[in-house]
């Protein structure tokens, strides 16, 4: 399989970490954005604020070196007649103004006793409107960057784009959760525990919706795929079903990992609230192994799309005649 | 049996008429060619003209002795100097392979290869073996694969670095100095024709290092790149052009000169007397992958 493969695990890590970035912006500024912003909102808000660049960055630096020529990778910013045409030039200044928003989006949250109504409260907020407008279209990038191109049947479906967004949102929300269950120090303050109930319930909420929602794009791309599209695609999407190559990687870690045991467990500690009108809190455990699972399937998820694209069309099956 | 003779033959010369104007050609054709071998020719705009013989000549050619039949290369090279006279963005490239001559000797294969000195995982034209049917009623086809030279080709508006494009003649270009060797071109072929070189050399495998050849340029697209330096195009996308830096100076490509079974054909198709013009119009012609749009230029016959 590998030596088949064009784009390799670096661009994986890459999509990976690019959407890791997107979606910490994403919930933090939503968390700063949206309503009441309590002292558990604006620390959820903090932390995205910090993973948001770190990740963009981590996979803006590692990217160069799977580049043939990294230092005329300059070439592609300055492109500007015919660029326009190519993902790949909007993608990457996508990517720079995502960095720089971040980046200046973090800053307002360094100091320690930074709070959602200090001094920097307006700069705070431009930024986060700015950042997810740029966010949003970064991380639909991921996704067009594949599918437009035909030669790859497997990529050229426009739920993907969508895919990775959902994708991307959902990881770091899972980021994000993942630190405030290493973080956070129990309080005996009843008040401070249920604002922070109540902001994990929200971050759940999402994670549930973002997880069912890749469920249904991913039961509708295998309809498709292998009932109602051409002898390309069907091709192609017998790569994910049982006795394909990469079955077991899509059904065990990005469906079975990856979307229903989070969404499982959000839709568990959401349950007394959702239904019953109790008080939800999950444990700490909950909040370890539900971040855990949703990133590695994340991460497994852009594995396969992008293995599994690269041997679908003309490379590794039979080339199709007219 | 042709035999044409150019009026008036050279006063004092012991050779008979025809003889002598085939010698006058071929002294100024091998004049040109040598010029355009030792200097490296920048491929860009029509000051070609000026180093390609004149259609004139090159119809009154008197051959040596009869033949009963012309080999297709002579037609191909008339057609490609009659095309050189033109100015480039009248011209357009296309190449036709007639699948029922292919013998799947892979001499085509071997030839581009040493024509480009292209280093181990670079292919520009395989020949692909495919089987087809089910036993006792099975047959195999040989399919020579060069780049099509799309017309809507999808490689070129993908490339972030502008480090591809199509030219007026219809072959789709590669700037080495420009490319970064992000590979989406080679993704958005869906025929497979362009490769990213990750800078082996045939002597890594057998000797110390790259062997004395390999340390030679190409002359692909009439610049000089040494791979051995470790420069361009290593790191590059790299794909078929049509032999540009052969044809630029009237020379047939090297897969269509080493065709055993005369089973590729190269011309200009806006020329209605070149051969390609003739078989393009057969009505067992096919191309790949016609429903994605690409306007592949180069056709096979069936």
């Amino acid at each position: 399989m590998a030596e088949n493969l064009v784009w390799g695990l670096v661009n994986i890590i890459y999509i990976f970490l690019g959407g890791l970035g997107v979606g910490a912006f994403f919930i933090s500024a939503l968390f700063i954005l949206g309503g009441k912003v309590d002292k558990t909102h604006f620390t959820a808000a903090r932390y995205g604020a910090f993973i948001a660049p770190l990740a963009a960055i981590a996979g803006a630096l590692i990217l160069p070196t799977e580049l043939g020529h990294p230092f005329r990778a300059w070439r592609v910013f300055l492109n500007l007649v015919h660029g326009w045409q190519s993902p790949m030039f909007y993608g990457s200044w996508l990517l720079l103004l995502f960095i720089a928003t971040s980046f200046f989006y973090a800053l307002t949250f360094v100091p320690r006793q930074a709070a959602p109504d200090d001094a920097r409260r307006k700069t705070r907020r431009t930024l986060a409107y700015i950042g997810l407008a740029i966010g949003f279209a970064l991380g639909l990038y991921y996704g067009v960057l594949h599918a437009v191109m035909p030669a790859r049947p497997f990529w050229n479906t426009p739920l993907l784009p969508f895919l990775f967004l959902f994708s991307a949102y959902a990881s770091g929300i899972a980021g994000v959760i993942l630190l405030r269950g290493l973080l956070h120090k129990k309080s005996g303050n009843a008040d401070a525990e249920s604002q922070y109930q109540n902001s994990g319930y929200q971050l759940l909420a999402w994670i549930l919706a973002l997880s069912v929602g890749q469920l249904v794009l991913l039961f509708t791309f295998i309809l498709f795929g292998t009932g109602f599209a051409d002898a390309s695609m069907r091709q192609a999407v017998y790569l994910i079903m049982p006795g394909g190559v990469l079955a077991t990687d899509f059904w065990a870690w990005v469906v079975l990992v990856g979307l229903v045991v989070p969404a499982a467990i959000a839709l568990f500690y959401m349950a007394p609230r959702l239904f019953g009108e109790r008080v939800s809190a999950a444990p700490r455990a909950a909040e370890i192994i539900l971040p855990v699972t949703l990133l590695f399937g994340s991460y497994m998820l852009r594995y396969v799309v992008v293995v599994a694209g690269q041997l679908t069309g003309q490379a590794g099956l039979n080339f199709p005649f007219l | 049996m042709k035999q044409t003779q150019e009026a008036g033959a050279t006063p004092g010369s012991s050779l008979p008429d025809g003889l002598e104007d085939r010698r006058q050609f071929l002294t100024k054709f091998a004049s040109t060619t040598f010029a355009g071998l030792v200097a490296p020719a920048v491929v860009a705009g029509p000051a070609q003209a000026q180093t390609s013989p004149s259609s004139g000549q090159v119809e009154a050619v008197a051959l040596y002795f009869e033949l009963d039949e012309e080999d297709v290369l002579g037609r191909m090279t008339r057609d490609l100097m009659r095309a050189l006279d033109k100015p480039l963005e009248q011209r357009h490239w296309s190449m036709v392979i007639d699948l029922r001559r292919c013998t799947g000797c892979q001499g085509c294969t071997i030839a581009c290869i040493q024509e480009n000195k292209l280093p181990p995982g670079i292919v520009y034209r395989p020949v692909r073996e495919e089987v087809e049917g089910r036993f006792p009623n099975v047959s195999k086809r040989f399919l020579p694969r060069p780049c099509m030279q799309c017309d809507a080709p999808p490689c070129v508006p993908v490339c972030p670095a502008n480090a591809t494009w199509k030219r007026a003649d219809g072959i789709v270009e590669i700037d080495y100095d420009a490319c970064i060797g992000c590979g989406y071109c080679v993704q958005a072929c869906p025929y497979e024709a362009r490769t990213l070189d990750h800078g082996g050399f045939w002597g890594n495998n057998v000797a110390e290092g790259p062997e004395q050849y390999e340390k030679l340029p190409s002359l692909e697209y009439g610049e000089v790149h040494v791979r051995a330096r470790g420069g361009s195009p290593i790191g590059n996308a790299r794909k078929c052009h049509f032999c540009l830096h052969r044809i630029e100076q009237g020379l047939l490509p090297a897969c269509v000169l080493s065709c055993m079974g005369r089973a590729t054909f190269f011309g200009d198709k806006n020329d209605p007397d070149s051969l390609v013009s003739e078989l393009i119009a057969k009505p067992n012609l096919m191309r790949l992958r016609v429903d994605l749009g690409t306007d592949p230029q180069v056709y096979y016959l069936t």
